[in-house]
């Protein structure tokens, strides 16, 4: 039997499974969290709507690799991560309530999955894990950096080597404070979204942040 | 003010968060303090550098498809759990059988978590836009990594294009506008203070 | 004669509210080069990250650089591609000239 086929996901209204929870999550809509369209796709799938689950993946799936490839390291776990993290916005979709931004509800489960991953006793030991990638990185496995060329066209040579150590100094840092940055500096959360995700205070964000800054200025002081 | 503070207000001072009150004050500072311009001009450096780096990368078919799979599944899973009267109201007892032998295959697959779709391309295929030569990138941006435009931009980008295309530009107006006076401002008329410690007192 | 002129009337009746589009709004998205789509397409994934003060900083800036006279705009232009062209030492004495300017202003 060949499994479903994408293009199956994409009829509208089509239940995925139950949906004991959608009447609870309908009734608990704070004023205005409706009109925000990604909390209305969540409470779509949380009704059963598949179609809503496929417009998020499409929405945020570049976004959760992209922060997974840099915060675990490695492409190809950044990928199973990225598979998990959807997988359980599907399975405990119910959890999602709608006070909280979901973008910081995804990064929450984002940022727990990746750091577990780091977590695990097979990953402990690494050595150079974020040099430049030479020529023969394109077939190992292994951690990779996103090319500092797609950047911003317009940037310089100099621009570039400075993105390029860039990737390689935040990978170097302590997990969290990496998580911290990526989150803030980066995909542009709030403090208190970041505070969210990363499962602390906002006084702690604002000291991870401070000592990830501080680092990443003495490492990079000659290319900047 | 001290070096302290002043450093400990520069990515503030960057993100324009600074009160009014504040910034002043560290303009004030800076105006006399040779180390801490140069610690604002890295912080700014390196907080643009950071703003910069691609917050998206391209998502493979490959991924795609082993994910939906695996909510397919999972969804498979939850409507055999659930009670008969449900699941008999989604699905009909054909399908039903189907989806059950289609569990028990996938199951297996679904352990190794392999996401291999034989003959997936390793990267998604060109947007529509491809065909009217619209959303290309330049040769110089691997497409890997970088997620290429809309053939039909947002409704924010699609009224003023010119304010991205130019968005550097304009991040930077002040420094651009005044640009000759700036490099012919001089550096070199105090001594270098020495990083952490306290500037001469300028009142 | 008189019908030539009446055509020119109606050819700019119709051409002037594109005219008046393009000085409020600019050019659209499908002049753009395929390098300039992908510099605004980065450019507003930034953008949309601001916070939504900044946002409304930039706008506001945003106005004030297409109030200014084309030649003032184009020196800004040249400015701009003068400072990408700085290596990593000018870049920095450019930003510290500018931090002591300001604070001399």
């Amino acid at each position: 039997m060949a499994p479903a086929s994408v293009g199956e996901m994409k009829r509208p209204g089509e239940p995925i499974g139950e949906d004991e929870g959608a009447a609870t999550a309908a009734e608990t809509i704070p004023a205005g969290a409706a009109a925000d369209p990604d909390v209305a796709l969540m409470l779509r799938l949380q009704a059963g709507d598949q179609a809503a689950f496929q417009d998020l993946f499409q929405k945020f799936s570049p976004r959760v690799v992209q922060y997974a490839r840099r915060l675990v390291g490695s492409e190809a776990r950044a990928e199973e991560v990225t598979q998990d993290v959807f997988v359980q916005v599907f399975r405990f979709r119910h959890r999602y309530r709608p006070e909280s931004r979901f973008s910081t509800w995804l990064f929450t489960i984002a940022t727990n999955l990746c750091l577990n991953e780091i977590r695990r006793p097979e990953r402990r030991l690494r050595v150079d894990l974020w040099k430049p990638r030479g020529d023969d990185d394109d077939r190992r496995e292994g951690p990779q950096l996103a090319d500092p060329a797609a950047i911003t066209p317009e940037q310089g040579a100099s621009s570039r080597e400075l993105a390029r150590q860039l990737e390689a100094a935040v990978g170097e840092l302590p997990p969290k404070q990496r998580a911290a940055l990526l989150l803030s500096r980066v995909d542009g959360l709030a403090y208190r979204d970041v505070a969210e995700a990363l499962g602390c205070t906002e006084g702690a964000v604002k000291a991870l942040l401070f000592r990830a800054t501080q680092s990443l200025k003495k490492t990079l002081r000659e290319y900047l | 003010m001290r070096c302290q503070r002043a450093r400990k207000w520069m990515t503030a001072a960057v993100d324009g968060e600074l009160s009014p009150r504040r910034r002043r004050a560290l303009d004030g500072h800076l105006a006399a303090c040779a180390a801490c311009r140069r610690e604002l001009a890295v912080t700014e450096r390196m907080l643009t550098a950071l703003e910069g780096l691609p917050m998206e990368a391209a998502v493979s078919p490959r991924l795609e498809q082993a994910t939906l799979r695996r909510v397919r599944l999972a969804a498979a899973d939850e409507a055999e759990r659930a009670p008969a009267s449900r699941w008999r109201r989604w699905l009909p007892l054909p399908a039903f059988a189907l989806a059950t032998a289609a569990v028990l295959v996938l199951a297996i697959g679904i352990v190794r978590r392999t996401g291999e779709v034989p003959g997936a391309p390793a990267v998604r295929p060109a947007p529509k836009g491809d065909a009217r030569g619209v959303a290309q990138a330049p040769p110089s941006l691997p497409r890997r990594f970088a997620k290429a435009p809309p053939a039909e931009p947002p409704a924010k980008l699609a009224e003023a294009p010119d304010l991205f295309v130019d968005m550097s530009i304009i991040r930077n107006l002040d420094k651009l506008t005044h640009f000759e006076a700036i490099q012919t401002t001089t550096l070199d008329d105090e001594p270098a203070t020495p990083d952490g410690q306290e500037p001469p007192s300028n009142g | 004669m008189r019908r030539a002129a009446a055509i020119a009337v109606v050819l700019l009746a119709l051409a002037a509210p594109a005219v008046r589009a393009q000085e409020r709004h600019g050019r659209p998205w499908q002049e753009l080069t395929p390098e300039e789509q992908w510099r605004a397409w980065e450019n507003y994934q930034r953008y949309q990250r601001l916070p939504e003060q900044r946002q409304k900083e930039l706008l506001q800036r945003h106005q004030q650089f297409r109030e200014m006279p084309p030649q003032e705009r184009e020196r800004l232009r040249q400015n701009y591609h003068t400072y990408q062209r700085f290596d990593p030492r000018q870049r920095q004495e450019f930003l510290e000239k500018y931090h002591r300017w300001k604070g001399r202003k």
